[in-house]
């Protein structure tokens, strides 16, 4: 076989590679199809964030420390209130649950809704180390009240002691789809 | 091969060409019908579909959130040798990427005539179609659920948007 021949060949076994290729996709694309459309709709999500500050000052993202007022000083029957500025910062309501850790015994811990102007309510939920559910908030501000108690008969025992290393709240926001 | 050689081969070919050419029509021949006359009729492979959706929905979307379309959809397969699948045409829905990673488009069949319309993998919502008479028609209640699971969690897909401008049934042979 001479080089132009060889040429002639390979140029002649692309043709048909090429015939063959093109036959193959129009016996696909030749297969019958039909199509019947569905009404067009568009999918928008909302957005969902929450902040949390001391009443009166600025809510923030991040973590804030409860005064130290809150948290000392008790007596038997005491209780001490810190209003919480909960911020729904998204487009669409939360519901929103806490958590309540290193509760000591002889105290309850109570996240009520509305500003702190009177005891808790005897519905207002007790924080434990499982969350309970609060409360739902539209966007924008909503006012709690965190209430921590000394039980009245607390043994006299625990005079001049600490009662817990650290007491710590968390505040989980939740989107649900039966809120909107 | 000197040229009165390449000159005689050349006049040989072309006589050779020629004789061939004329000794064809000489030649005896016959013919014969593949029997009588068979007439070939083709199939067919159509859909329609009437339905709407059961709410405008939600003006943001939450994870957990979802919307239907009900359609009593109308299909003619009829071919002795044509298999054929119906399913949702997912290529048309565009948008931003992790919205659209998570977005579920789900099709429900329910009360099928004229054939059976049956999942080919479990899961797979694409439907294999046999209908029961020639004409190959059949009717079957159809429901798309456009859905953004409950597990999508954290922040993910927040503020933003799919269209689902282009969104069709599809009935094709395969």
């Amino acid at each position: 076989m001479t080089k132009s021949t060889r040429i002639a060949f390979a140029l002649s076994a692309i043709a048909v590679v090429a015939v063959v290729g093109t036959l193959s996709s129009a016996t696909t694309n030749a297969l019958w199809n039909g199509s019947a459309p569905i009404a067009p709709i568009t999918v928008t999500t909302g957005t969902a964030a929450l902040a949390v500050g001391l009443s009166g000052a600025d809510p923030t993202p991040n973590a804030l420390t409860l005064p130290s007022g809150f948290v000392t000083g008790f007596l038997p029957g005491d209780r001490h209130d810190q209003g919480i500025t909960l911020s729904n910062t998204g487009s669409v309501p939360l519901e929103v649950s806490a958590t309540g850790s290193g509760v000591p015994g002889p105290m309850t811990l109570q996240l009520s809704t509305g500003s702190c102007t009177a005891e808790p309510a005897p519905t207002a939920p007790t924080l434990s180390d499982a969350p309970t559910r609060i409360l739902s908030i539209a966007p924008g501000n909503t006012e709690v009240c965190l209430s921590l108690a000394l039980s009245a008969d607390a043994p006299t025992g625990l005079q001049g002691t600490q009662l817990s290393a650290a007491l710590t709240v968390n505040l989980i926001g939740v989107t649900s789809p039966d809120d909107h | 091969m000197n040229s009165l050689t390449k000159a005689t081969i050349a006049t040989a070919a072309g006589v050779a060409l020629f004789l061939g050419g004329a000794g064809s029509l000489a030649l005896w021949n016959d013919s014969a019908n593949l029997g009588a006359t068979s007439a070939i009729s083709d199939g067919m492979l159509t859909i329609d579909a009437n339905g709407s959706w059961d709410s405008t929905g939600p003006v943001s979307w939450v994870p957990g959130d979802s919307i239907t379309y009900t359609a009593t959809v109308d299909l003619v397969a009829k071919g002795d040798n044509l298999r054929s699948e119906l399913s949702i045409d997912p290529t048309s829905i565009t948008g931003d990427a992790d919205l659209l990673s998570v977005l579920d488009v789900d099709m429900a069949i329910n009360n099928v005539t004229g054939g059976t319309l049956t999942e080919t993998n479990t899961g797979s919502r694409v439907y294999a179609v046999a209908a029961d008479s020639a004409d190959g028609a059949m009717t079957a209640d159809v429901t798309v659920t456009v859905t953004l699971p409950a597990s999508v969690s954290g922040t993910t897909a927040q503020g933003q948007t799919a269209a689902l401008g282009d969104l069709s049934f599809l009935l094709q042979q395969v």
